[in-house]
C-alpha cells in the first residue's frame, strides 16, 4: 500500500525494526488509499519543479564532496523563498548575477580539489594512453552528481583534460578545468530528477539515487552519504524497510540538525536576523543576545522536532534553555555559561512555550516598541496557517487623533474603520495577550505608566488574558497541527501543497495524532508518502 | 608540482575594467574594446534611483506651470539642478488595482504589471528592455544595486509571494538580485590579475572549454525535461551566455581609484553605491543600472536625521507628517549627489549628466494609507538630448507604464505596448 496506508500502518511499527511503517511504492499498481477511503484513485503525487541547491545545500554539499568548509554561498545572492521555505523549486531561479557567482566558486573549489589526493588519485605515466584523467573523474562526478555517470560523460570531461593539455597546460591545472566544469554543471547546481516521459503524468517511482538525494536534502540539507549511496548502487534504497531504516539512522544522526537549522529556523526565526531595536530604546540589544535568543529557540524545538516531546506541548511546556545571557535578561537565577542548558520554569518566571521566547517576541516587535499587530499577524500565519488578508491599498489616511493614546486606545478607534475591522479584529487581541513582553521580549506590568491589560477574544468568541491563556488557546485548536504538517510537508518536497494532496495531509496529521505527536514519526510517515517517494512529468 | 597562480581565481574571469596600476597591464589594455563600440557622443545611459513607499504629499508638490515652476519643500536638495530635471506629478501607479499594499506595487514599478495573488514572477521589466536594446556594446549589460536586502518569507501580506516585494529588475520572468555589498561590486568590475597576453589567451581557451562543456550538459539535460523545467534551464542558459560574453569583453583603460572599504551605515553604503554608479558609466562597464535605496517596508532607521524609528511602520504609518519629510528630503540630497556627480564628470563633448536619464521615483503614492496615486517622480538629465529638463509636467490620467514607455523611446527603444496594456508614451518628456 501507498501513500496514506503508511500512515495507517505506522501504528505497528515504532520501535520494530523489522517491520515497516513505509509502503512500498515501486511497482504497486493497487490504488493509493487515503483517510481509509478504500478504492479511490490514487492522488496526484504533484509536479516538483526542478530546483537548484539553495545556498545552505551548496555550502554543505561542497564540505561533504572536497572538504571545503569556506562556505562559499555566503557570497551567493540570497535565495528567494516561497511559502516560508528557501527549497520551493519555483521561486529558486538563476540569474546571471548568481551564474558569474557559480563560476566563481567553482574555479574557486575545483582550485583547492586538485591538492586533495583522496581526488588526485593516480599519476599521469610519461605514455600519453594514461586513462589517469578518467580515474580520477569518475568516482569524483558520482559523488558531484549525486548519481550513476555515464562513460559518455566522464569522455565529455577527458576531453577537456586533453584540450587543456594541449594548451601545454600541465596535468593537475588541466584536471582542475574538469573538476570546474563539473561543479559548474547543471548535474552539480541542480536537483535534478526525470522522468521517462515528461509529457506523462502518471506517478512513477523515483530511482534509487533520486531518492537518496530527497532524503538526504531533505533531513541534512546535503548530498547522500557513503551509506545511501551504498544502498543505491545496490537499487535496494526503496524497498520500505531499508528506507525507514535509513530515515531513522539519519534522524539520530548529528546532520539531522539541519531540520533545526532549516526547517524551523525558517518557520519559526525568519525575521530574528533582520530585526532591528532602536539602540537608543534598547541599549542591552546586542548580537550575543540576539545569538542567544536564537538559541534558546532553537534547542527547545529541537526537543520537540528531534527528541520525544509530544509538539503541542511546545506551546506551554514547563521547561525552555537558556544561557547565561538570555536568563539574566529574563531574570532568572542560576545559569552560566554561552551555552544554553535545559531550565526548569516555574509560574514565577512568566515563561513557558514558544509564545514567551524572547526571540518571537523581539521579531515581531517594531524597532522603538511592541507591535500587537505583527504579533497577532505571526501566530495567525506561522502557527494557525490562517494569515490575515494584506491590508487594502488606499486606505484613508488615519486620522491625526489615532497616533496618540495608548497602543490599545490607537488599535481600538483603527478597528472602528470598517476597512480594517476584519483583519484586526483577529489579529490585535492576540498581541494583546502578549503585552505584558516587551520588544526584547522581558516581563512588564505596565507600557510608558498604564498597567498593561492583556485581555482578548479569538474571533471564534472564546476570551483569554495573557500568554498563558494565548497558549492554550493556540494548543487547543486543531488548526495548530495541521499546520505544522503542512509546513513540513511542504519543506520535505519542495513544493507547496495542492489540493489533490488534502487527503494526504489529512491522514498525515491522523497518524501523527495516534503516535503520540512525535514529530520524528511524522517525518517517517511523509518520506512513506508516495508524493515523497514518487514523481510525475506534465511539469 | 607546477606552480598554478595562472589558474588563480583573480586570473580566471579578470575584471573587464582592469586596473591599470601595472604596466605590464598595458598590452592588455590596448587591446580594442567591442565590435560594437560606439562613438562617446552616440553614448545613452539609464539609471532608476528608487526610494520606498513614497512621500509627505503636502511637502512634496511642485506648484506652477511647465515653465514657471516652483520645487516642493522636500524637493529643495534638488535647486541647484532645477534646470537638469522634470518634475511630474499626477501620474498614478498602474497595479493599483492589485489589491496589495506594498508588494503589487514593488512589482510593477519598472514593469507596469498588475501582480495577481500568487504570482510568482513578472515579465520583463523597462529597464532590462532597454538594456536588452544595448546588448554587447558593454561588458555588463545591466546593474542592480541596492542597499539591503528584504528577507521576508512568507511575505506579510499573505497570498502574494516574497520574491515580488524586493526585486524591481525582471528579465523574462527572472528576477535579477540586487548587489548591496560596494567592495564586492567593485571587485566585480575591476577584479585584475598580473597576467601578461599569453597567459590572458590560454586562460581564455580553457574558460571557453569550460563553458562549452556545461553548456553541453544543460543542453542534453534539456532533453529529458519537462516544459516548466526547461524555462529553469534556460535561466541556466542565459547566464552561461553572459559570461561567455563577459570572457569575450577586454580590459578597458580606465581607472577605478581606490576600492571601497565597508560601509559604515547605509549613508555610506548609498554614497559608495552611487559613486560606483557613476565610475560604470564612465568607464564603460555598462550603460543601464537600477540602484534602490532599502525596499517599500523597510525598517532602516535614520538616527543622523534625529529619527530613530523604523521607516515603513515608525515612519510612513505612525509618523506621517514632518519626520517623513525629513526622510523624504534627505533621499531627495542623495539624488542631488548623484547629479553632481553626473555632471562633473565629463564624457564625449560633454558631461555624464547630458548623456544619462535618471528616473528617480517611488512605487507608491503615499505611504500611510498606502497610495497608489500620484506617484512622486524626477526624470533628471538629457539622455543625449532626448529630454529637454527644467519643467514640470502635471498629467493627470497617465499612468507609469506612459512614463516607462516614454523613458524607453528617448533610450532607442520603442514598444508598441508595454505592461498591462500601455501604448502611448506620457505626453511631453520626450522630444520626438
Amino acid at each position: 500500500m501507498a501513500t496514506l496506508a503508511s500512515a495507517a500502518l505506522f501504528a505497528c511499527a515504532p520501535g520494530d525494526p523489522e517491520s515497516s511503517s513505509l509502503g512500498d511504492g515501486r511497482g504497486d499498481a493497487r490504488p493509493a488509499v487515503a483517510g481509509g477511503a478504500a478504492g479511490k484513485t490514487a492522488d496526484d503525487v504533484g509536479a516538483v519543479a526542478i530546483r537548484r541547491l539553495n545556498a545552505v545545500e551548496y555550502d554543505n554539499t561542497v564540505m561533504d564532496l572536497l572538504g571545503d568548509s569556506s562556505h562559499p554561498a555566503s557570497a551567493f545572492p540570497p535565495d528567494d523563498g516561497a511559502y516560508g521555505f528557501t527549497n520551493i523549486g519555483q521561486a529558486l531561479t538563476i540569474s546571471p548575477l548568481l551564474f558569474e557567482q557559480y563560476e566563481l566558486s567553482a574555479s574557486r573549489l575545483a582550485e583547492k580539489a586538485i591538492t586533495n589526493p583522496d581526488i588526485m588519485i593516480c599519476e599521469p605515466a610519461a605514455d600519453a594512453s594514461d586513462d589517469c584523467a578518467a580515474r580520477i573523474l569518475a568516482p569524483f562526478l558520482k559523488r558531484a552528481w549525486r548519481r550513476r555517470v555515464a562513460p559518455s560523460e566522464v569522455k565529455a570531461l577527458t576531453a577537456v583534460v586533453a584540450k587543456a593539455i594541449a594548451e601545454g597546460v600541465p596535468f593537475a591545472d588541466a584536471v582542475q578545468v574538469a573538476i570546474e566544469a563539473a561543479l559548474l554543471s547543471p548535474n552539480f547546481l541542480f536537483h535534478v530528477e526525470t522522468d521517462p516521459d515528461p509529457t506523462q503524468t502518471a506517478p512513477h517511482p523515483l530511482d534509487d539515487y533520486e531518492l537518496a538525494s530527497r532524503l538526504s536534502y531533505f533531513l541534512w540539507n546535503t548530498m547522500p552519504d557513503d551509506a545511501l549511496f551504498a544502498f543505491a548502487d545496490v537499487g535496494k534504497l526503496s524497498e520500505p524497510r531499508v528506507l525507514e531504516r535509513q530515515v531513522r539512522r539519519m534522524l539520530a544522526d548529528s546532520r539531522a540538525s539541519a531540520l533545526i537549522d532549516n526547517f524551523a529556523s525558517q518557520w519559526l526565526l525568519h525575521g530574528l536576523d533582520d530585526s532591528t531595536p532602536d539602540p537608543a530604546s534598547f541599549p542591552t540589544f546586542d548580537e550575543d543576545l540576539r545569538s542567544s535568543m536564537a538559541g534558546e529557540t532553537k534547542a527547545f524545538v529541537g526537543s520537540f522536532l528531534l527528541g520525544d516531546q509530544a509538539l503541542p506541548d511546545m506551546l506551554d511546556a514547563g521547561f525552555t534553555f537558556l544561557n547565561a545571557r538570555l536568563a539574566a535578561h529574563y531574570g532568572i537565577g542560576g545559569v552560566s555559561g554561552s551555552e544554553v542548558v535545559r531550565v526548569p520554569l516555574d509560574a514565577a518566571s512568566h515563561r513557558g512555550g514558544l509564545l514567551t521566547q524572547a526571540s518571537i517576541l523581539t521579531m515581531t516587535s517594531v524597532a522603538t516598541r511592541t507591535s500587537v499587530v505583527r504579533r497577532g499577524e505571526w501566530v495567525l500565519s506561522e502557527l494557525l496557517c490562517s494569515p490575515p488578508p494584506a491590508p487594502p491599498p488606499n486606505v484613508p489616511a488615519l486620522p491625526v487623533a489615532v497616533s496618540v493614546g495608548t497602543m490599545r486606545q490607537r488599535l481600538d478607534e483603527h478597528r472602528k474603520d470598517p476597512a480594517c475591522q476584519s483583519c484586526h479584529t483577529q489579529m490585535d487581541p492576540i498581541g494583546f495577550a502578549l503585552e505584558h513582553y516587551d520588544a526584547l521580549g522581558r516581563w512588564r506590568d505596565t507600557d510608558q505608566g498604564s498597567p498593561i491589560d492583556a485581555t482578548g477574544k479569538m474571533a471564534s468568541g472564546r476570551a483569554f488574558d495573557g500568554a498563558d491563556e494565548l497558549a492554550k488557546v493556540v494548543k487547543s485548536d486543531p488548526r495548530f497541527i495541521d499546520c505544522v504538517t503542512r509546513k513540513l510537508f511542504t519543506y520535505a518536497l519542495g513544493r507547496v501543497p495542492g489540493s489533490y494532496d488534502e487527503r494526504r495531509l489529512k491522514g498525515l496529521v491522523a497518524a501523527f495524532a495516534k503516535q503520540g505527536y512525535r514529530t520524528k514519526e511524522l517525518v517517517v510517515n511523509i518520506i512513506g508518502s508516495d508524493a515523497f517517494r514518487m514523481r510525475r512529468g506534465g511539469n | 608540482m607546477t606552480t598554478r597562480h595562472r589558474f588563480h581565481r583573480r586570473s580566471f574571469l579578470a575584471g573587464v575594467g582592469t586596473l591599470i596600476a601595472l604596466p605590464m597591464l598595458e598590452a592588455t589594455i590596448r587591446t580594442t574594446r567591442s565590435a560594437h563600440a560606439d562613438e562617446p557622443d552616440a553614448r545613452r545611459r539609464f539609471m532608476t534611483f528608487h526610494f520606498p513607499t513614497g512621500v509627505n504629499r503636502e511637502a512634496w508638490r511642485a506648484s506652477g506651470t511647465e515653465s514657471s515652476w516652483t520645487l516642493g519643500r522636500s524637493q529643495a536638495p534638488l535647486a541647484a539642478h532645477k534646470n537638469d530635471i522634470c518634475v511630474i506629478k499626477s501620474v498614478d501607479d498602474s497595479g493599483d488595482h492589485s489589491g496589495s499594499a506594498h508588494t503589487g506595487k514593488a512589482a510593477t514599478f519598472l514593469t507596469a504589471q498588475n501582480a495577481a495573488p500568487g504570482t510568482l514572477a513578472m515579465g520583463t521589466s523597462a529597464d532590462q528592455l532597454i538594456a536588452m536594446s544595448l546588448a554587447g556594446k558593454t561588458p555588463f549589460r545591466s546593474l542592480e544595486l541596492g542597499t539591503s536586502i528584504l528577507r521576508e518569507n512568507p511575505n506579510h501580506e499573505a497570498g502574494w509571494d516574497p520574491v515580488l516585494k524586493d526585486h524591481l529588475s525582471w528579465s523574462s520572468g527572472t528576477p535579477l538580485p540586487k548587489e548591496i555589498n560596494p567592495s564586492a561590486l567593485f571587485d566585480r568590475l575591476f577584479a585584475a590579475g598580473p597576467l601578461g597576453p599569453e597567459a590572458a589567451a590560454t586562460r581564455r581557451t580553457l574558460q571557453r572549454s569550460v563553458i562549452d562543456a556545461v553548456r553541453s550538459d544543460a543542453t542534453s539535460l534539456k532533453r529529458r525535461l519537462g516544459k516548466n523545467d526547461n524555462a529553469k534551464i534556460d535561466e541556466y542558459l542565459t547566464g552561461v551566455r553572459e559570461l561567455e560574453l563577459r570572457i569575450n569583453a577586454t580590459a578597458s583603460s580606465c581607472n577605478p581609484g581606490a576600492r571601497p572599504g565597508p560601509p559604515a551605515d547605509v549613508r555610506d553604503r548609498v554614497k559608495q553605491m552611487l559613486d560606483l554608479s557613476v565610475l560604470a558609466f564612465r568607464c564603460d562597464l555598462t550603460r543601464v543600472i537600477t540602484f534602490g535605496y532599502e525596499h517599500t517596508v523597510t525598517e532602516q532607521a535614520h538616527p543622523w536625521l534625529g529619527i530613530n524609528d523604523g521607516f515603513h511602520i515608525g515612519i510612513t504609518h505612525n509618523k506621517p507628517g514632518e519626520p517623513y519629510v525629513t526622510v523624504n528630503t534627505w533621499i531627495v540630497s542623495q539624488l542631488a549627489y548623484l547629479l553632481d556627480q553626473l555632471k562633473a564628470t565629463p564624457d564625449g563633448s560633454g558631461t555624464l549628466l547630458d548623456s544619462t536619464i535618471v528616473y528617480f521615483a517611488s512605487e507608491m503614492g503615499e505611504g500611510s494609507s498606502h497610495s497608489g496615486l500620484d506617484l512622486p517622480i524626477v526624470v533628471c538629465g538629457r539622455g543625449g538630448g532626448r529630454i529637454t529638463p527644467g519643467r514640470l509636467l502635471d498629467r493627470p490620467g497617465q499612468g507609469n507604464g506612459n512614463v516607462l514607455i516614454a523613458l524607453m523611446q528617448a533610450m532607442g527603444v520603442s514598444v508598441s505596448s508595454f505592461g498591462d496594456g500601455f501604448t502611448t508614451a506620457l505626453p511631453g518628456l520626450v522630444n520626438t
